[in-house]
Protein backbone atom coordinates (compact mmCIF):
# COMPACT_ATOMS: atom_id res chain seq x y z
CA UNK A 1 0.00 0.00 0.00
CA UNK A 2 1.32 3.42 -0.91
CA UNK A 3 1.57 5.86 1.98
CA UNK A 4 0.89 8.69 -0.46
CA UNK A 5 -2.70 7.49 -0.77
CA UNK A 6 -5.09 8.15 2.08
CA UNK A 7 -4.58 9.78 5.44
CA UNK A 8 -1.19 10.44 7.04
CA UNK A 9 0.26 7.80 9.34
CA UNK A 10 -0.15 10.19 12.28
CA UNK A 11 -3.86 10.57 11.51
CA UNK A 12 -4.25 6.80 11.37
CA UNK A 13 -2.55 6.32 14.73
CA UNK A 14 -4.74 8.92 16.39
CA UNK A 15 -7.86 7.40 14.83
CA UNK A 16 -6.73 3.90 15.84
CA UNK A 17 -7.42 4.65 19.51
CA UNK A 18 -11.11 4.34 18.67
CA UNK A 19 -11.09 2.72 15.25
CA UNK A 20 -9.41 -0.70 14.99
CA UNK A 21 -9.45 -0.64 11.20
CA UNK A 22 -7.26 2.50 11.21
CA UNK A 23 -4.54 0.52 12.98
CA UNK A 24 -5.04 -2.23 10.42
CA UNK A 25 -4.39 0.24 7.64
CA UNK A 26 -1.26 1.54 9.39
CA UNK A 27 -0.06 -2.06 9.77
CA UNK A 28 -0.70 -2.95 6.12
CA UNK A 29 1.04 0.24 5.01
CA UNK A 30 4.20 -0.26 7.07
CA UNK A 31 4.62 -3.96 7.83
CA UNK A 32 6.70 -4.75 4.75
CA UNK A 33 9.17 -1.93 5.47
CA UNK A 34 9.51 -3.15 9.06
CA UNK A 35 10.06 -6.71 7.82
CA UNK A 36 12.75 -5.41 5.46
CA UNK A 37 14.39 -3.51 8.31
CA UNK A 38 14.58 -6.61 10.52
CA UNK A 39 15.60 -8.92 7.70
CA UNK A 40 18.54 -6.68 6.82
CA UNK A 41 19.68 -6.68 10.45
CA UNK A 42 19.08 -10.35 11.35
CA UNK A 43 19.36 -12.16 7.99
CA UNK A 44 16.77 -14.58 9.37
CA UNK A 45 13.27 -14.55 7.88
CA UNK A 46 11.53 -16.18 10.84
CA UNK A 47 13.21 -13.91 13.37
CA UNK A 48 12.40 -10.89 11.21
CA UNK A 49 8.73 -11.85 11.08
CA UNK A 50 8.64 -12.50 14.83
CA UNK A 51 10.25 -9.12 15.57
CA UNK A 52 7.90 -7.31 13.19
CA UNK A 53 4.87 -8.89 14.86
CA UNK A 54 6.13 -8.00 18.33
CA UNK A 55 6.88 -4.44 17.18
CA UNK A 56 3.33 -3.84 15.93
CA UNK A 57 1.83 -5.45 19.04
CA UNK A 58 3.95 -3.11 21.20
CA UNK A 59 2.90 -0.18 19.01
CA UNK A 60 -0.77 -1.05 19.53
CA UNK A 61 -0.27 -1.27 23.30
CA UNK A 62 1.56 2.09 23.29
CA UNK A 63 -1.01 3.92 21.15
CA UNK A 64 -2.42 6.02 24.03
CA UNK A 65 1.08 7.41 24.62
CA UNK A 66 1.73 8.34 20.98
CA UNK A 67 2.01 12.12 20.57
CA UNK A 68 2.15 13.30 16.94
CA UNK A 69 3.45 16.68 18.07
CA UNK A 70 6.53 14.94 19.50
CA UNK A 71 7.46 12.63 16.65
CA UNK A 72 6.32 11.39 13.29
CA UNK A 73 4.56 8.03 13.19
CA UNK A 74 7.47 6.47 11.32
CA UNK A 75 10.05 7.71 13.81
CA UNK A 76 7.89 6.40 16.66
CA UNK A 77 7.47 3.00 14.99
CA UNK A 78 11.17 2.87 14.15
CA UNK A 79 12.10 3.61 17.77
CA UNK A 80 9.95 0.69 18.96
CA UNK A 81 11.40 -1.57 16.24
CA UNK A 82 14.92 -0.65 17.21
CA UNK A 83 14.28 -1.35 20.89
CA UNK A 84 12.84 -4.77 20.03
CA UNK A 85 15.91 -5.56 17.98
CA UNK A 86 18.30 -4.51 20.74
CA UNK A 87 16.28 -6.48 23.32
CA UNK A 88 16.34 -9.59 21.17
CA UNK A 89 20.11 -9.37 20.73
CA UNK A 90 20.59 -8.83 24.45
CA UNK A 91 18.31 -11.75 25.45
CA UNK A 92 19.24 -14.06 22.61
CA UNK A 93 15.56 -14.54 21.69
CA UNK A 94 12.52 -12.57 20.52
CA UNK A 95 10.16 -11.65 23.34
CA UNK A 96 6.40 -12.17 22.91
CA UNK A 97 5.32 -10.08 25.90
CA UNK A 98 3.44 -7.45 23.87
CA UNK A 99 1.58 -10.14 21.93
CA UNK A 100 0.66 -12.09 25.09
CA UNK A 101 -0.67 -8.90 26.65
CA UNK A 102 -3.02 -8.54 23.69
CA UNK A 103 -3.95 -12.22 23.67
CA UNK A 104 -2.20 -12.82 20.36
CA UNK A 105 -0.57 -16.10 19.39
CA UNK A 106 3.03 -16.43 18.23
CA UNK A 107 3.41 -16.67 14.47
CA UNK A 108 3.20 -20.12 12.89
CA UNK A 109 5.11 -19.90 9.64
CA UNK A 110 4.81 -22.40 6.80
CA UNK A 111 7.52 -22.73 4.15
CA UNK A 112 5.39 -20.60 1.84
CA UNK A 113 5.04 -17.92 4.54
CA UNK A 114 8.81 -17.82 4.96
CA UNK A 115 9.26 -17.37 1.21
CA UNK A 116 6.71 -14.55 1.24
CA UNK A 117 8.59 -12.69 3.96
CA UNK A 118 11.57 -12.31 1.70
CA UNK A 119 9.37 -11.18 -1.19
CA UNK A 120 7.57 -8.62 0.95
CA UNK A 121 10.82 -7.25 2.33
CA UNK A 122 12.33 -7.02 -1.14
CA UNK A 123 9.29 -5.13 -2.41
CA UNK A 124 9.53 -2.66 0.47
CA UNK A 125 13.25 -2.13 -0.11
CA UNK A 126 12.64 -1.52 -3.80
CA UNK A 127 10.04 1.14 -2.99
CA UNK A 128 12.68 2.88 -0.85
CA UNK A 129 11.19 3.91 2.46
CA UNK A 130 13.99 6.39 3.06
CA UNK A 131 12.81 7.54 6.47
CA UNK A 132 13.66 4.12 7.84
CA UNK A 133 16.54 3.39 5.51
CA UNK A 134 18.74 6.40 6.07
CA UNK A 135 19.33 5.77 9.76
CA UNK A 136 20.22 2.16 9.20
CA UNK A 137 23.59 3.21 7.95
CA UNK A 138 24.66 4.25 11.44
CA UNK A 139 26.06 2.00 14.14
CA UNK A 140 23.49 0.66 16.61
CA UNK A 141 24.48 3.05 19.41
CA UNK A 142 24.48 6.14 17.23
CA UNK A 143 21.28 5.12 15.47
CA UNK A 144 19.40 4.69 18.73
CA UNK A 145 20.68 7.98 20.10
CA UNK A 146 19.84 9.94 16.94
CA UNK A 147 16.43 8.31 16.50
CA UNK A 148 15.47 8.90 20.11
CA UNK A 149 16.76 12.46 20.48
CA UNK A 150 16.28 13.92 17.01
CA UNK A 151 13.23 12.07 15.73
CA UNK A 152 11.37 11.07 18.88
CA UNK A 153 12.50 14.24 20.74
CA UNK A 154 13.52 12.37 23.88
CA UNK A 155 15.63 14.77 25.93
CA UNK A 156 19.22 13.99 26.88
CA UNK A 157 18.39 13.39 30.52
CA UNK A 158 15.68 10.80 29.77
CA UNK A 159 17.86 9.15 27.17
CA UNK A 160 20.89 8.89 29.44
CA UNK A 161 18.77 7.22 32.13
CA UNK A 162 17.24 4.77 29.68
CA UNK A 163 20.58 3.85 28.13
CA UNK A 164 22.37 3.72 31.50
CA UNK A 165 25.11 6.13 30.52
CA UNK A 166 26.03 9.74 31.12
CA UNK A 167 24.49 12.71 29.30
CA UNK A 168 27.92 13.47 27.87
CA UNK A 169 28.09 10.04 26.25
CA UNK A 170 24.61 10.39 24.77
CA UNK A 171 25.42 13.87 23.45
CA UNK A 172 28.54 12.50 21.84
CA UNK A 173 26.61 9.66 20.17
CA UNK A 174 24.02 12.09 18.81
CA UNK A 175 26.62 14.54 17.64
CA UNK A 176 28.78 11.91 15.95
CA UNK A 177 25.74 10.17 14.48
CA UNK A 178 24.54 13.41 12.94
CA UNK A 179 28.01 14.18 11.63
CA UNK A 180 28.11 10.74 10.01
CA UNK A 181 24.67 11.24 8.46
CA UNK A 182 25.80 14.59 7.13
CA UNK A 183 28.91 13.03 5.61
CA UNK A 184 26.84 10.29 3.97
CA UNK A 185 24.43 12.83 2.52
CA UNK A 186 27.40 14.66 1.08
CA UNK A 187 28.67 11.45 -0.56
CA UNK A 188 25.26 10.69 -2.05
CA UNK B 1 -3.15 -14.54 2.50
CA UNK B 2 0.12 -15.28 4.33
CA UNK B 3 1.10 -15.37 8.01
CA UNK B 4 1.77 -11.62 8.21
CA UNK B 5 -1.66 -10.88 6.72
CA UNK B 6 -3.26 -13.24 9.23
CA UNK B 7 -1.34 -11.57 12.05
CA UNK B 8 -2.58 -8.20 10.77
CA UNK B 9 -6.18 -9.42 11.05
CA UNK B 10 -5.58 -10.70 14.58
CA UNK B 11 -4.03 -7.34 15.42
CA UNK B 12 -7.12 -5.49 14.16
CA UNK B 13 -9.31 -7.71 16.33
CA UNK B 14 -7.09 -6.94 19.33
CA UNK B 15 -7.28 -3.23 18.50
CA UNK B 16 -11.09 -3.54 18.44
CA UNK B 17 -11.11 -5.19 21.88
CA UNK B 18 -8.90 -2.42 23.27
CA UNK B 19 -11.07 0.33 21.79
CA UNK B 20 -14.22 -1.31 23.20
CA UNK B 21 -12.62 -1.65 26.63
CA UNK B 22 -11.50 1.97 26.46
CA UNK B 23 -15.05 3.11 25.64
CA UNK B 24 -16.46 1.07 28.55
CA UNK B 25 -14.13 2.88 30.96
CA UNK B 26 -14.85 6.26 29.40
CA UNK B 27 -17.40 7.69 31.92
CA UNK B 28 -15.06 7.41 34.90
CA UNK B 29 -12.17 8.68 32.83
CA UNK B 30 -14.23 11.59 31.53
CA UNK B 31 -14.50 13.16 34.96
CA UNK B 32 -10.73 12.93 35.41
CA UNK B 33 -10.17 14.29 31.90
CA UNK B 34 -12.40 17.29 32.59
CA UNK B 35 -10.21 18.26 35.51
CA UNK B 36 -7.06 17.67 33.46
CA UNK B 37 -8.44 19.66 30.52
CA UNK B 38 -9.28 22.57 32.77
CA UNK B 39 -5.70 22.58 34.06
CA UNK B 40 -4.32 22.24 30.51
CA UNK B 41 -6.52 25.06 29.25
CA UNK B 42 -5.25 27.31 32.02
CA UNK B 43 -1.65 26.37 31.20
CA UNK B 44 -2.21 26.88 27.47
CA UNK B 45 -3.71 30.29 28.08
CA UNK B 46 -0.75 31.20 30.25
CA UNK B 47 1.70 29.97 27.62
CA UNK B 48 -0.10 31.87 24.87
CA UNK B 49 0.00 35.05 26.91
CA UNK B 50 3.69 34.52 27.62
CA UNK B 51 4.51 33.88 23.95
CA UNK B 52 2.43 36.84 22.90
CA UNK B 53 4.31 39.02 25.36
CA UNK B 54 7.69 37.76 24.09
CA UNK B 55 6.65 38.37 20.52
CA UNK B 56 5.55 41.86 21.35
CA UNK B 57 1.95 40.76 21.00
CA UNK B 58 2.23 41.07 17.25
CA UNK B 59 1.91 37.39 16.43
CA UNK B 60 5.57 37.05 15.33
CA UNK B 61 5.77 33.50 16.67
CA UNK B 62 2.66 32.51 14.73
CA UNK B 63 4.58 33.50 11.56
CA UNK B 64 7.47 31.16 12.34
CA UNK B 65 7.62 30.03 8.72
CA UNK B 66 7.20 32.19 5.64
CA UNK B 67 5.83 30.38 2.59
CA UNK B 68 6.30 31.58 -0.96
CA UNK B 69 5.25 29.87 -4.19
CA UNK B 70 7.64 30.14 -7.13
CA UNK B 71 6.34 30.65 -10.68
CA UNK B 72 7.04 26.96 -11.41
CA UNK B 73 4.87 25.92 -8.46
CA UNK B 74 7.68 25.10 -5.99
CA UNK B 75 7.00 26.10 -2.41
CA UNK B 76 9.75 27.91 -0.54
CA UNK B 77 9.39 27.58 3.23
CA UNK B 78 11.74 29.82 5.20
CA UNK B 79 12.04 29.61 8.97
CA UNK B 80 11.73 33.17 10.24
CA UNK B 81 11.68 32.30 13.95
CA UNK B 82 14.39 29.72 14.66
CA UNK B 83 13.39 29.42 18.33
CA UNK B 84 9.72 28.74 17.63
CA UNK B 85 8.10 25.84 19.45
CA UNK B 86 7.87 22.58 17.53
CA UNK B 87 4.08 22.75 17.64
CA UNK B 88 4.18 26.17 15.95
CA UNK B 89 6.35 24.87 13.13
CA UNK B 90 4.14 21.79 12.70
CA UNK B 91 1.01 23.90 12.65
CA UNK B 92 2.47 26.17 9.96
CA UNK B 93 3.03 23.24 7.59
CA UNK B 94 -0.30 21.64 8.47
CA UNK B 95 -2.10 24.88 7.58
CA UNK B 96 -0.54 24.61 4.11
CA UNK B 97 -1.77 21.01 3.85
CA UNK B 98 1.80 19.68 3.96
CA UNK B 99 2.69 16.57 5.95
CA UNK B 100 6.17 17.84 6.70
CA UNK B 101 7.82 18.02 10.09
CA UNK B 102 10.74 20.41 10.35
CA UNK B 103 12.83 20.12 13.51
CA UNK B 104 15.51 22.65 14.41
CA UNK B 105 18.59 21.69 16.40
CA UNK B 106 21.17 24.02 17.96
CA UNK B 107 24.17 23.96 15.64
CA UNK B 108 27.64 25.41 15.32
CA UNK B 109 27.90 28.54 13.13
CA UNK B 110 28.88 26.67 9.97
CA UNK B 111 26.00 24.23 10.36
CA UNK B 112 23.22 26.82 10.81
CA UNK B 113 20.69 26.40 8.01
CA UNK B 114 22.27 23.18 6.80
CA UNK B 115 20.44 19.90 6.57
CA UNK B 116 21.16 17.51 9.42
CA UNK B 117 18.72 14.80 8.44
CA UNK B 118 16.11 14.19 5.77
CA UNK B 119 13.63 11.35 5.86
CA UNK B 120 10.93 11.05 3.23
CA UNK B 121 8.38 8.32 2.77
CA UNK B 122 7.26 7.16 -0.62
CA UNK B 123 8.99 6.18 -3.81
CA UNK B 124 11.92 7.77 -5.58
CA UNK B 125 14.76 9.89 -4.29
CA UNK B 126 14.59 12.89 -1.98
CA UNK B 127 12.29 15.59 -3.29
CA UNK B 128 12.70 18.21 -0.58
CA UNK B 129 15.91 20.22 -0.63
CA UNK B 130 17.50 22.86 1.56
CA UNK B 131 17.01 26.39 0.31
CA UNK B 132 20.46 26.56 -1.18
CA UNK B 133 22.37 23.54 -2.47
CA UNK B 134 26.08 22.96 -1.92
CA UNK B 135 27.15 24.48 1.36
CA UNK B 136 23.71 24.27 2.86
CA UNK B 137 23.89 20.52 2.49
CA UNK B 138 27.54 20.09 3.28
CA UNK B 139 28.32 22.99 5.59
CA UNK B 140 29.61 26.49 5.36
CA UNK B 141 26.83 28.36 7.08
CA UNK B 142 25.28 31.63 6.06
CA UNK B 143 22.29 29.76 4.74
CA UNK B 144 18.70 30.76 5.16
CA UNK B 145 16.96 28.13 7.27
CA UNK B 146 14.33 26.52 5.14
CA UNK B 147 13.38 24.07 2.46
CA UNK B 148 12.30 23.93 -1.18
CA UNK B 149 9.27 21.69 -1.70
CA UNK B 150 7.97 20.49 -5.08
CA UNK B 151 4.51 21.93 -5.76
CA UNK B 152 3.07 18.45 -6.25
CA UNK B 153 4.64 16.95 -3.11
CA UNK B 154 2.08 14.66 -1.48
CA UNK B 155 4.24 12.45 0.72
CA UNK B 156 5.43 12.80 4.29
CA UNK B 157 8.79 14.07 5.35
CA UNK B 158 10.81 14.82 8.42
CA UNK B 159 13.65 17.29 8.01
CA UNK B 160 16.12 18.37 10.65
CA UNK B 161 17.95 21.66 10.12
CA UNK B 162 20.60 23.46 12.14
CA UNK B 163 19.58 26.66 13.95
CA UNK B 164 21.65 29.15 15.96
CA UNK B 165 22.12 28.17 19.60
CA UNK B 166 20.83 30.21 22.50
CA UNK B 167 23.45 31.74 24.80
CA UNK B 168 25.31 28.89 26.52
CA UNK B 169 23.26 26.19 24.78
CA UNK B 170 25.36 23.14 23.77
CA UNK B 171 25.33 22.30 20.06
CA UNK B 172 23.53 19.13 19.03
CA UNK B 173 25.43 19.11 15.79
CA UNK B 174 28.54 20.83 14.56
CA UNK B 175 30.69 21.00 11.48
CA UNK B 176 34.38 20.36 11.64
CA UNK B 177 36.02 23.45 13.17
CA UNK B 178 38.16 23.57 10.01
CA UNK B 179 35.24 23.92 7.61
CA UNK B 180 33.98 27.23 6.20
CA UNK B 181 32.16 29.34 8.78
CA UNK B 182 33.91 27.68 11.74
CA UNK B 183 36.67 29.17 13.93
CA UNK B 184 39.65 27.16 12.64
CA UNK B 185 38.83 27.53 8.95
CA UNK B 186 42.05 28.38 7.07
CA UNK B 187 44.01 28.20 10.36
CA UNK B 188 46.41 25.56 9.01
CA UNK B 189 46.10 23.60 12.25
CA UNK B 190 44.56 20.46 10.73
CA UNK B 191 47.34 17.88 10.84
CA UNK B 192 49.62 20.16 12.87
CA UNK B 193 51.60 18.87 15.83
CA UNK B 194 49.38 19.12 18.90
CA UNK B 195 51.97 21.22 20.73
CA UNK B 196 51.91 23.79 17.92
CA UNK B 197 48.11 23.74 17.86
CA UNK B 198 47.88 24.13 21.64
CA UNK B 199 50.04 27.27 21.51
CA UNK B 200 48.00 28.73 18.65
CA UNK B 201 44.69 27.89 20.29
CA UNK B 202 45.75 29.53 23.55
CA UNK B 203 45.71 32.83 21.65
CA UNK B 204 42.17 32.37 20.29
CA UNK B 205 40.31 32.71 23.58
CA UNK B 206 38.55 29.39 22.99
CA UNK B 207 38.20 26.96 25.90
CA UNK B 208 39.88 23.83 24.56
CA UNK B 209 39.35 20.21 25.62
CA UNK B 210 41.39 17.37 24.17
CA UNK B 211 40.39 13.89 23.02
CA UNK B 212 42.81 11.17 22.05
CA UNK B 213 41.79 8.55 19.48
CA UNK B 214 43.81 5.38 19.34
CA UNK B 215 43.58 1.91 17.87
CA UNK B 216 44.20 -1.17 19.99
CA UNK B 217 46.26 -4.16 18.87
CA UNK B 218 42.97 -5.96 18.18
CA UNK B 219 42.00 -3.26 15.70
CA UNK B 220 39.21 -1.61 17.72
CA UNK B 221 39.35 2.14 18.15
CA UNK B 222 38.98 4.01 21.41
CA UNK B 223 38.48 7.66 22.20
CA UNK B 224 39.08 9.24 25.60
CA UNK B 225 39.29 12.68 27.09
CA UNK B 226 42.82 13.67 28.10
CA UNK B 227 43.93 16.73 30.09
CA UNK B 228 46.55 17.60 27.48
CA UNK B 229 47.67 16.08 24.18
CA UNK B 230 50.49 13.54 24.36
CA UNK B 231 53.86 14.86 23.15
CA UNK B 232 54.37 14.10 19.49
CA UNK B 233 50.65 13.70 18.71
CA UNK B 234 48.89 15.37 15.77
CA UNK B 235 45.58 17.18 15.30
CA UNK B 236 43.08 15.04 13.38
CA UNK B 237 39.80 16.81 14.01
CA UNK B 238 38.13 19.55 16.03
CA UNK B 239 34.64 20.85 16.57
CA UNK B 240 32.81 23.39 18.69
CA UNK B 241 30.65 21.82 21.38
CA UNK B 242 29.08 25.17 22.28
CA UNK B 243 29.99 28.80 21.61
CA UNK B 244 33.59 29.32 22.70
CA UNK B 245 34.20 25.66 23.61
CA UNK B 246 36.32 23.58 21.26
CA UNK B 247 36.99 19.84 21.39
CA UNK B 248 40.19 18.84 19.57
CA UNK B 249 40.90 15.22 18.62
CA UNK B 250 44.51 14.08 18.37
CA UNK B 251 46.21 10.86 17.32
CA UNK B 252 49.76 9.62 17.67
CA UNK B 253 50.09 9.05 13.92
CA UNK B 254 50.60 11.99 11.54
CA UNK B 255 47.71 13.34 9.49
CA UNK B 256 47.84 11.53 6.11
CA UNK B 257 50.23 13.39 3.83
CA UNK B 258 48.38 12.51 0.66
CA UNK B 259 47.23 14.99 -1.99
CA UNK B 260 43.77 16.27 -1.23
CA UNK B 261 43.73 15.42 2.48
CA UNK B 262 41.58 18.01 4.21
CA UNK B 263 40.98 19.83 0.90
CA UNK B 264 37.25 19.83 1.56
CA UNK B 265 37.95 22.58 4.10
CA UNK B 266 40.10 24.74 1.81
CA UNK B 267 37.25 26.59 0.14
CA UNK B 268 37.98 30.32 0.34
CA UNK B 269 41.37 30.00 2.07
CA UNK B 270 43.52 31.05 -0.88
CA UNK B 271 41.75 34.39 -1.15
CA UNK B 272 42.70 35.29 2.42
Amino acid sequence: MDAEDGPADETLLLAAREDAEAFGEFYRRRVDAVLAFFLRRTHDREVAADLAAETFAAALSSLPRYRPERSSALAWLYTIAHRKLVDSIRRGRVEDRARRRLGLERLELSDIDIERIEERAAAASASGDSALAVLEQLSAQRREAVAAHVLAEEDYDELAQRLHCSQAVVRKRVSRGLAELRARMKEA
Amino acid sequence: MDAMDRFGEALVEAAGRRAASSRAQAPARLARQRVALAVLAACALGAALLLGARAGGGGAVAQAIAFRTEPGGEIIATVTEPFAAQSTLDAAFARRGLRIKVTLLPASPGAVGTVVFVGESGRGGPQIEPLQGGRCLSGGGGCAIGVRIPGDFKGEAQIVLGRPARAGEPYDTSQSAFSPGEPLHCSGLLGARASVAAAALARTGLAVSWREDSTTAGGSSTSRTVPAPAPGSYVWDAGLTSAGHLSVTVQSSPWPDTPGSGSQYDDGCRAR
